[in-house]
């Protein structure tokens, strides 16, 4: 595998509720334009991981080594979320946080505004470069909504979407924050085998439109082979495996901590 | 906003200023007073309804932030000569004593402290969420009423300020209130005001959309203490006094009342709200008389009872409009144009959306 530039990375980061370890000393490297899949059994401290890099938590101990293309890496421990969003790491939820009683495209426009440069008040007043970027935020949203067949329900009320819909729109909106890397939370949980199959197909499509790191937690092993570029698998906090889908699938601690142990093979 | 809308919104508000200069030229000053009360409440309404409405942080200062711009209305545009006859237990305090402020002037001071004094509540306060930010606020609204009371060189205490040079003009009252709606209804249609909505609909969501919560929770705090400011202002200039009696806690409450009646986030529907409840309860006044026809006395019409017809209905509201009468809706131009070409359309449509 060609070895590219690094944009996400971990340093011993570690995650401690009180006398519980979340996650232990994760060491992650996220390569650019890469397919990344983070997997592991119920409870293995997936989220919690991705909570640390989004801001959500700070790290009791380690760092987050983000690097923007083209620039030094920055650590970004214990930054405010939005500001992680506004570096370029957007991200959606496993259980969908649409704004409920906003319409499709609300929620599309809101994903603009961290990019806004006006302040309030010429915002407010709809002064000329107010408007001018309005306009252009406009004009993103419209072919970011039409590109994803979004377009026609941009009226609707998001939580008005059927659910396949939902999680879609979801994306949509991380994406509209014009990320580098794209963080998935489960993306295909609660989807049919045809769902799951055109979001394997999406996920590659705006991959390679937008030219994305992606970085995912999944349970469906099918939608995890078939794109992952690199998988980690995580168990009770800890990393236990990593690699190419190939390794994964022939590691014996891997299928030990799905499985569990057949001990009378062993004795 | 297409070109149409636009025409119509200036027509409506020339058509409504235009009323406003009837009213004051034609209309006793009792209906004059009630019109105004209900164009300041509609201003206090507003503002409630951008932190508790749009920014979903649901707050009760509003009579604290009401008072501050009140005070800073009544304390300096009192006419220099008649403030040792105002202050008369304690003489003024030196500092202020020879400053005199044009009413419009004052009012923006009042709003600007009004906003500051937000700013340095929110800053710990806003990090709380729901019912606990509801309690601070309350809490610092008394702070401040006390705090007035306390200050007598500069409030006057307990014994209020009077001889406050009123204003029962409908017309500038008029203009204050249609800067205020016009003010917010292009905030919330601003980028700024997606970005409330979004913390209203979901904070944890909003903020990984890269919307600064506190940043943004602090904006429509200020703001929203700005135009309680400047609505308490005028509330000083209709009344002509202050007292810090005015600005008890259930102050709060009949702005609650209005935005939730009106609904929460919901632009026409704080202004229509302030029209219900205000006027409503003037007119209902009817039912604190006693009343006689063929000689008997009907039984319960006596004082009060007025408060009885008055929450009866506000229950019939809130049974059948659970979102308020307007929710998040608003009268946009757009539907009314539809319900003028044909009205029996217009509702076909709106169930069968309602039903979807």
């Amino acid at each position: 595998m060609a070895k590219t530039q690094t944009v996400l990375q971990t340093d011993s980061m570690t995650m401690r509720f009180g006398g519980v370890t979340a996650v232990f000393q994760l060491n992650l490297d996220i390569r650019e334009h890469q397919i990344v899949a983070l997997i592991g059994p119920n409870g293995a401290g997936k989220t919690t991981a991705f909570n640390m890099i989004t801001g959500v938590y700070t790290p009791t101990e380690g760092d987050v080594i983000y690097t923007a293309p083209g620039e030094e890496p920055v650590k970004i421990t214990g930054k405010l979320p939005s500001d992680i969003a506004k570096m370029g790491i957007a991200r959606t939820f496993q259980n969908i946080r649409l704004f409920k009683d906003l319409s499709v495209y609300e929620n599309v426009m809101i994903a603009k505004h961290l990019h806004l440069k006006s302040n309030f008040l010429s915002a407010t007043l709809h002064l000329p470069w107010y408007n001018k970027e309005q306009r252009q935020m406009e004009a993103d949203v419209e072919k970011l909504l039409r590109s994803v067949d979004l377009w026609e329900l941009r009226d609707e009320k998001a939580s008005s979407l059927p659910y396949g819909k939902q999680r879609r729109l979801e994306i949509v909106r991380a994406l509209a924050t014009n990320p580098k890397i794209l963080l998935l939370d489960e993306p295909a949980a609660g989807m049919n085998p045809k769902e799951t199959e055109e979001l394997t197909e999406f996920i590659r499509q705006i991959r390679d439109e937008y030219n994305l790191t992606i970085f995912m937690i999944e349970h469906h092993m099918d939608l995890v082979m078939e794109i992952s570029d690199w998988i980690y698998v995580l168990d009770f906090g800890m990393l236990i495996a990593e690699g190419t889908p190939v390794d994964i699938q022939n590691n014996s601690r891997v299928i030990e901590a799905y499985l569990g142990v057949d001990e009378d093979a062993e004795s | 906003m297409s070109k149409r809308n636009m025409i119509l919104t200036v027509v409506g508000i020339i058509v409504l200023f235009a009323g406003a200069c009837y009213a004051q030229f034609e209309l006793d000053s009792y209906l004059r007073r009630i019109i105004n009360l209900c164009l300041i409440y509609a201003i206090i309404g507003l503002s409630m309804n951008l932190t508790n409405g749009f920014a979903g942080q649901f707050s009760l200062g509003q009579a604290g932030f009401m008072a501050l711009g009140a005070y800073v209305v009544g304390v300096f545009t009192v006419p220099v000569e008649l403030r040792s006859n105002v202050f008369y237990a304690v003489p003024m305090n030196p500092l202020i004593a020879d400053i005199q402020l044009p009413l419009w002037l004052a009012l923006i001071f009042g709003g600007l402290l009004a906003a500051l004094v937000a700013f340095l509540i929110g800053t710990p306060v806003l990090r709380l969420r729901g019912d606990y930010l509801a309690i601070a606020t309350l809490g610092f609204s008394e702070i401040i009423r006390i705090v007035i009371t306390n200050a007598q060189s500069f409030t006057n205490g307990a014994l209020g300020i009077k001889d406050i040079p009123t204003i029962n003009d409908v017309r500038y009252i008029f203009l204050a209130t249609a800067f205020v709606f016009i003010f917010v209804t292009c905030l919330v249609n601003s980028s700024y005001g997606r970005a409330f909505k979004a913390i209203r609909e979901d904070e944890i969501a909003a903020e990984a959309m890269g919307v600064g919560l506190f940043h943004h929770k602090c904006m429509a705090f200020m703001l929203s203490a700005f135009f309680a400011g400047i609505g308490g202002g005028l509330y000083a200039t209709l009344l002509g006094t202050v007292d810090p009696k005015n600005f008890l806690f259930t102050l709060t409450y009949n702005f609650l009342l209005i935005i939730v009646l009106g609904g929460m986030g919901s632009i026409t529907g704080s202004m229509l709200g302030s029209i219900i409840v205000t006027a409503g309860l003037e007119f209902l006044r009817v039912f604190d008389e006693p009343l006689e026809i063929f000689g008997t006395t009907i039984p319960l019409f006596r004082p009060g009872f007025r408060m009885v017809i008055f929450s009866l209905l506000l229950m019939v509201c809130v049974l059948f409009w659970r979102k308020g009468i307007m929710g998040t809706e608003e009268f946009t131009w757009n539907k009314f144009v539809a319900f003028c070409k044909n009205p029996f359309k217009y509702f076909m449509r709106k169930g069968a959306r309602n039903n979807g």
